[in-house]
């Protein structure tokens, strides 16, 4: 059974339509990119699999679930806005995600943590916004949860960190589960990826294996999605 | 789930709440402390003193409550409406157990917010001037009014007044949440519409209340016998704390569902 599955998605913003028809589904132990400009819809489906916007038709599904509260055990979402409030310090952060998640594995946080010399008494508005950044997605990736929701990890850091995050993502993540990686700088993630998904407009453009589109288009992910997603003009 | 919920959102307010409580008994203690002193010399520094310590303490007694409002409706908007919601709302906990952690702390620090503004009452109570006016106060004779229910009507009457308390208590922050949760499923302008939206249940609700509160007295004018006229106290009672409860139900039971059915269905993270 798929782990995450779209038939017939749709989601309207008054006059907009943010998703059209999506048809796609992402089976376990795979690293998917979800791959497309600005506006073409993927914030979008990742909040509907998380359970921040109700589809306007069609369906999503978890595990086969629809998501709920019990699709929230199953997924690690990291939204592209930080949202730690500002007064806790990492202590009360860890004892919170302890709290909630019971796949949660606090000294995976802490080794991080340790690792990037982040001092467990910091509070979250003393920290620069790459540190919290980074603290967040120590937070995501320390869960064992099955499906990982990674929106734009990389969007507004700098080249060192963008690889420490990349790293961590390989590195920490359980093997058995599957990441969805949003992010439109995709020579940046490629190497990691298994799959792709093309997001236009709202629609699947393309959705294929890396090792197919190297193989049979002979081109890199990045190389395709720039013919794909050409401006005409 | 609730509880661990509970449990962050008293964390997460008493950081505030604390020490707010703890200025407030520390001004009744010094209004209090200068009461005396005023008293026993006669030095107008300490006249002087003293009224600056009265208003400073009436402030603080306005400001604690001002404070316990305001900040129980604003970690309902900040916590769930802005961007960390982005983390309450992937947690593993159904919408009832957000706006029910939401309520029951701000049902808990009015509580709490209750007792330290009567702790402070009672220590300035204490003091030479307030506690002359309570000594005129309770030399009245009250018996008149004890005497005019039994020890068992009195007792579910305060029971029952407690519980409308409870009630109208939190029809006042679901009123705010509702306020807030439909402003915030808006594309624009969201803190705008939901003070727009406050404003207009509160005019809609006073509007509905004069009328309902005006055809109330002439039905109760008109009635054979007229029950305000029959002369039963406990009759009188009764029914009007059975009407605080129900509309208090009513009102509390509407802005929940309200709220539910937006942060449900459209909820609409920035």
């Amino acid at each position: 059974m798929p782990l995450l599955e779209c038939k017939q998605l749709c989601k309207r913003y008054g006059a907009v339509q943010a998703l059209n028809n999506v048809d796609l589904s992402v089976e376990p132990g795979r690293i998917v990119g979800l791959l497309g400009p600005n506006g073409s819809g993927k914030s979008t489906l990742l909040k509907i699999a998380n359970g921040l916007l109700t589809p306007t038709s069609g369906t999503l599904t978890i595990d086969g679930l629809a998501p709920g509260t019990e699709t929230k055990k199953l997924v690690s979402y990291l939204p592209e806005r930080t949202y730690l409030s500002r007064w806790m310090n990492v202590v009360q952060l860890l004892d919170f995600f302890c709290d909630f998640y019971a796949d949660f594995d606090r000294e995976t946080a802490e080794r991080m943590l340790t690792a990037l010399e982040i001092s467990p008494k910091l509070r979250i508005r003393q920290m620069s916004k790459g540190t919290q950044e980074k603290v967040q997605l120590i937070l995501v990736m320390s869960r064992k949860a099955r499906l990982y929701l990674l929106d734009e990890p990389i969007g507004g850091v700098d080249p060192a960190t963008r690889d420490y995050i990349i790293r961590t993502i390989l590195t920490h993540y359980n093997p058995a589960a599957s990441v969805i990686l949003s992010t439109h700088l995709i020579a940046d993630v490629e190497e990691v990826l298994d799959d792709v998904i093309f997001i236009n407009k709202g629609t699947v453009a393309l959705q294929s294996s890396v090792e197919a589109i190297r193989s049979e288009r002979q081109c890199s992910v990045d190389e395709l999605f720039r013919e794909v997603f050409r401006y005409v003009g | 789930m609730l509880g661990k919920l509970l449990k962050h959102e008293l964390r997460a307010t008493a950081r505030i709440m604390i020490p707010v409580y703890l200025l407030l008994v520390v001004s009744a203690c010094l209004f209090t402390l200068t009461m005396f002193l005023a008293d026993a010399y006669d030095l107008m520094a300490l006249d002087i003193f003293l009224g600056i310590l009265s208003t400073v303490f009436t402030i603080t007694l306005a400001g604690t409550l001002v404070c316990n409002t305001a900040l129980m409706v604003y970690r309902f908007y900040k916590n769930l409406m802005t961007d960390e919601g982005y983390l309450m709302f992937t947690l593993p906990a159904t919408v009832d157990g957000l706006i029910c952690s939401k309520l029951l702390s701000a049902l808990i620090w009015s509580a709490c917010t209750v007792l330290a503004e009567a702790l402070a009452l009672w220590i300035s109570a204490r003091g030479v001037f307030v506690r002359e006016g309570l000594e005129l106060l309770f030399a009245e004779d009250w018996s008149i009014i004890f005497s005019l229910f039994s020890t068992g009507q009195w007792i579910s009457f305060i029971l029952q007044a407690i519980l409308a308390l409870v009630l109208s208590t939190s029809a006042s922050f679901l009123l705010f949440y509702a306020a807030i949760a439909l402003g915030h499923s808006f594309a624009n302008h969201k803190v705008l519409l939901s003070v727009v939206f406050y404003f207009a249940f509160t005019f809609g609700l006073q509007t509905f209340g004069s009328f309902l509160s005006v055809f109330g007295i002439v039905y109760l004018a008109t009635d054979t016998p007229p029950l305000f006229l029959a002369g039963d106290p406990a009759v009188i009672v009764q029914t009007v704390l059975l009407i605080v409860l129900a509309g208090s139900l009513v009102l509390a039971a509407v802005f929940y569902i309200v709220t539910r059915l937006l942060l449900k269905k459209r909820l609409n993270l920035a």
